[in-house]
C-alpha cells in the first residue's frame, strides 16, 4: 500500500512539474474583456488611454488594439492592460486629459494631440532608455517633430505616431499643372471662375480655419510667438505678413474665386459637397481629405482626376505646410510601471511594424521619414505626395496663448472676409485682445 | 399605563419617521442637490475670482477674470447676440406653441382626426438632441448644391441666401433652429394651460356674442396667465443655457455673430483653457438664470 501511495505521489509531482513547466511556457490566451486584457495572476496594471478604446465601432481599430494588448500580455504576463476610450472632441478629451495629469491620476500611457504636447511637459514622464532600448533614432521622424518630442533637457518625453498635412488638392482637367504662387493661383482662376469653378479653404471658427491658413503667414517668415512665448504677430515684418495674408483671403473674396461662405466651413471635410459637384477647381486641405474623398467618388477616379500639390503661396515667400497628428506620452512615475508603459506605446504605435500598421488601419500617414519605403506607402500616390509636403511641415508654437490667439485669428479672418474689418483693423484688434490676456 | 406609555412611544416614533420630521425624508435629497448642485456651483463661483488655467495645477485669487471679460472687444458683441437669441426664440417659442396648442385643442373640441398626430410631431424636435438639431439644420442651411432650403428657394425664383455665412443672416437663422427646437416645450405647457380654461366662462363669451379673437385676448390669456408666465421663464432660461445646437451649426462664427454667453463660456475653458475666465463668464449667466428662477419661484407662488 505505501509503495502505490509514494507511486501516486511521484506521479502526482512529476505530473504537476509537468504541467507547471508548460504553463511557463504557454500560458494559454489571455482574458479579453471589454476595456482590459490579462492573465488571472496579474500583478502591475498598465492604464491606457489611446484615441479609441476597444470598443469602438471601428472594428479593424479595435482588433488592432485588442491584438496589440495581448500580444504585450503574452510577453509580460504579470501586466493587465486596461484601455480607455477619448472623447471624439479633442478639445475636451485633452483638457480632461490635462486636469487628469495636474492632479496626478492621469493614465499610465495615453495618446495626445500634438497640438497641446507642450502643455503636458510637465506631467510627461522621459522615455529616451526605453526609446533607445528598441533600436528607435529620433533622426528617422521628420524635422518637425523631433523638437516637439524632446523637453527642454534633451530627453524623449512623447513619441509622435501618425501625422497630417495641409495641401493643394486641384482638379486636372481645369488646372493641369498647380499654381505654385498665388499671382498663379489668381491667374488660372480667372478663367475658371466665369465657368462656376471656386478656390475653396476653411474659414469658420474652428482649429481647423488656422491650420490652413497659418502656412500662408509662416511662407512670408510671420511668425506668432518668440521663443520666450510671447506674442509678435502684429510687430515688425511679422506684422506685415499677417496683412498680405488677409489681404489675400480678401483678395480671394473680392475675385469671386472664392465664395464668402468658407465662413461657415468648420471643418476640412466640409468642401466634400462642393467637390463633388465637380466644380472646385482647387481647395486647401488636410492629407485625411484625399483618404475620404477616394471613398467617396473611388481609388482610381479621384487618382485620374485630382492632384496634390504644396499650397500657393507669395511669390516672395518660402514653402510652408502645417503639420498635425498624435503623439503617445507615459504618466507613470513607478519606473517599473514608466518602463511597460513606454514598451505598450512603442509596440502599439512607434515601432516600425506598429507605425505601419496603425497608420494603414487608422488611414493617416506615418510621421517617421524611414517608413515611406514600406510598399503600403511607398505605391500610395497621395503617401508619396504627402511625404515630400512634410518635409517642409511647421508646427503651431506650444504655448497655452497660441489657443487664445488662434481663436483671435479665426475671428479676424471671418471678419476680413465678409468685409467688417480691414486687414489692420482685423490685426488691430487682435493685438488689443491678446495683450489683455 | 404601560401600554399607554407604549402606545405613545410607539406613536411618537411613527410621527417622528412620517410626516413631523420631514427632514428625515428630505435629507437624501438634500445631500444629493448639495453635492452634485450647489458644491460645484460654488466652485465656479470660487474659480472665477482666480487666474486657474486647464494647463496649469497652480492658480491665484483675483478679480481679473472679469475684468478680462468684460475688456474683451468681443464681450459686447456676445451680450447683444445673446439677447437677440433669447428674445427672438422666446417669443416665437410661445406664439408658435399657443397656435399648435390652440388649434390642437380646438381640433379635440370638434372631434377632428389627426390631433394626436400633430401633438406627436411637435414633440418630434423636443426629443431630438440638441447636438443633432444642429447637424440637420446645417445640412438644411448649406448653401452649396446640396442645401435644402436654397433649393427650395430656388424653386420659387429666389437667389441663394447666405444663411450661415453671412454675420448679419446667421444670428436668425440660428434663432430660427432654437424655435424649431423649443415651440415643442411651449405647445404642451401651453396645451395643458389651454385645459384649465373654464368652459363656463368661455360659453358665457359665446352668449355675449364675443367673437373668437375676443375670447382668447378676454378670457383664454388672462385664465392662463400663470402658465404663460412659467413657460416663458423656462424658455428664457433653456434659451440662455442653449449651445450644444449653435456648436456644430455655426461654432459661434462667422466670427462672434452666433456666440452665445454659454457658447463663450465653453471655448474660453476647453479650447482656450482660461478656467478663470471662463468661469467668469460662467457665473454672469448663472446671475441671469437665478434672476428669473426666482420670477419663476414667485410667479409659482402667486399660482398657488
Amino acid at each position: 500500500m505505501k509503495k502505490i501511495l509514494s507511486l501516486a505521489l511521484i506521479l502526482m509531482l512529476a505530473l504537476a512539474s509537468f504541467t507547471g513547466a508548460v504553463a511557463q511556457e504557454d500560458r494559454g490566451e489571455p482574458n479579453v474583456t471589454v476595456d482590459s486584457v490579462y492573465y488571472d495572476d496579474w500583478s502591475i496594471e498598465i492604464t491606457w488611454l489611446p484615441q479609441d478604446g476597444f470598443d469602438t465601432t471601428d472594428t479593424a481599430m479595435a482588433d488592432y488594439l485588442v491584438g496589440t494588448a495581448v500580444a504585450f500580455v503574452k510577453d509580460h504576463p504579470e501586466v493587465k492592460v486596461t484601455c480607455a476610450a477619448q472623447s471624439i472632441n479633442i478639445a475636451d478629451a485633452m483638457s480632461k486629459l490635462l486636469t487628469q495629469a495636474a492632479a496626478g491620476n492621469a493614465p499610465d500611457v495615453a495618446s495626445v494631440d500634438s497640438f497641446y504636447l507642450p502643455l503636458y511637459y510637465d506631467y510627461l514622464q522621459p522615455v529616451t532608455d526605453v526609446f533607445e532600448a528598441n533600436g528607435l533614432s529620433l533622426d528617422s521622424w521628420f524635422p518637425f517633430a523631433q523638437d516637439a518630442m524632446t523637453n527642454e533637457d534633451g530627453d524623449i518625453v512623447a513619441m509622435w505616431y501618425d501625422t497630417d498635412v495641409r495641401a493643394l488638392y486641384y482638379q486636372k482637367s481645369v488646372m493641369p499643372t498647380p499654381p505654385a504662387t498665388w499671382d498663379e493661383l489668381f491667374a488660372m482662376m480667372e478663367p475658371l471662375k466665369e465657368e462656376g469653378y471656386m478656390f475653396l479653404y476653411p474659414a469658420g471658427a474652428n482649429e481647423t480655419t488656422s491650420c490652413d491658413v497659418w502656412p500662408w503667414f509662416w511662407s512670408l517668415g510671420g511668425q506668432i510667438l518668440d521663443e520666450e512665448g510671447n506674442p509678435v504677430f502684429a510687430e515688425g515684418s511679422n506684422y506685415d505678413a499677417l496683412i498680405k495674408t488677409f489681404d489675400f483671403l480678401k483678395q480671394t473674396i473680392d475675385t469671386g474665386i472664392t465664395p464668402t461662405r468658407v465662413t461657415s466651413f468648420m471643418t476640412d471635410t466640409d468642401v466634400n459637397t462642393d467637390v463633388m459637384t465637380g466644380k472646385v477647381a482647387c481647395f486647401v486641405g488636410g492629407s485625411w481629405v484625399g483618404t475620404q474623398l477616394a471613398t467617396l467618388m473611388g481609388d482610381e477616379k479621384f487618382e485620374e482626376e485630382w492632384g496634390i500639390a504644396p499650397i500657393p503661396i507669395s511669390a516672395e515667400g518660402e514653402p510652408s505646410t502645417c503639420c498635425g497628428g498624435w503623439t503617445v506620452g507615459v504618466f507613470a512615475q513607478d519606473d517599473v510601471k514608466r518602463q511597460l508603459a513606454a514598451e505598450l506605446g512603442i509596440r502599439a504605435f512607434i515601432s516600425r511594424q506598429g507605425m505601419l500598421d496603425y497608420c494603414t488601419v487608422k488611414g493617416n500617414i506615418p510621421c517617421r521619414a524611414d517608413l515611406y519605403d514600406d510598399e503600403r506607402f511607398a505605391n500610395d500616390w497621395q503617401a508619396v505626395k504627402f511625404c515630400e509636403l512634410l518635409q517642409d511641415g511647421d508646427v503651431r508654437p506650444g504655448f497655452e496663448i497660441y489657443t487664445y490667439i488662434s481663436q483671435q485669428f479665426q475671428t479676424a479672418i471671418a471678419n476680413v472676409i465678409t468685409g467688417a474689418q480691414t486687414s489692420e483693423e482685423a490685426v488691430q484688434t487682435m493685438k488689443e485682445n491678446v495683450e489683455l490676456y | 399605563m404601560k401600554q399607554n406609555a407604549l402606545k405613545t412611544a410607539h406613536g411618537k416614533r411613527a410621527a417622528y419617521v412620517s410626516n413631523q420630521r420631514p427632514l428625515l425624508w428630505l435629507l437624501p435629497l438634500f445631500v444629493v442637490l448639495l453635492a452634485f448642485f450647489l458644491v460645484p456651483t460654488l466652485d465656479v463661483i470660487r474659480l472665477s475670482f482666480t487666474n486657474a488655467s486647464l494647463a496649469k495645477p497652480s492658480y491665484d485669487y483675483t478679480t481679473k477674470s472679469y475684468l478680462k471679460v468684460i475688456r474683451d472687444s468681443a464681450f459686447p458683441e456676445i451680450m447683444s447676440v445673446t439677447l437677440i437669441f433669447v428674445s427672438i426664440s422666446v417669443v416665437f417659442q410661445f406664439l408658435l406653441g399657443f397656435v399648435i396648442a390652440y388649434c390642437v385643442d380646438k381640433g379635440e373640441k370638434y372631434r377632428l382626426r389627426g390631433t394626436v398626430a400633430v401633438r406627436t410631431i411637435s414633440l418630434v424636435s423636443w426629443a431630438i438632441p440638441g447636438v443633432a438639431i444642429g447637424i440637420i439644420w446645417k445640412i438644411m442651411y448649406a448653401e452649396n448644391a446640396g442645401g435644402i432650403l436654397n433649393y427650395l428657394l430656388s424653386l420659387l425664383g429666389f437667389g441663394q441666401v447666405a444663411f450661415l455665412s453671412d454675420p448679419n443672416t446667421a444670428i436668425f437663422s440660428v434663432c430660427l433652429a432654437n424655435i424649431w427646437r423649443g415651440t415643442a416645450q411651449s405647445m404642451i405647457l401651453l396645451y395643458s394651460g389651454l385645459k384649465t380654461v373654464p368652459a363656463d366662462v368661455l360659453e358665457a363669451a359665446d352668449v355675449d356674442g364675443a367673437s373668437n379673437w375676443r375670447k382668447i385676448v378676454s378670457v383664454t390669456i388672462p385664465s392662463m396667465k400663470s402658465v404663460i408666465t412659467v413657460n416663458i421663464l423656462l424658455n428664457i432660461i433653456n434659451t440662455f443655457n442653449t449651445f450644444d445646437m449653435i456648436m456644430p451649426l455655426t461654432g459661434g462664427g462667422p466670427g462672434h455673430s452666433t456666440e452665445v454667453l454659454v457658447l463663450g463660456a465653453y471655448r474660453t475653458i476647453f479650447q482656450q483653457l482660461d478656467m478663470g475666465k471662463g468661469c467668469a463668464m460662467a457665473v454672469i449667466l448663472l446671475c441671469i438664470n437665478v434672476f428669473f428662477s426666482l420670477i419663476y419661484i414667485r410667479a409659482g407662488k402667486e399660482e398657488d
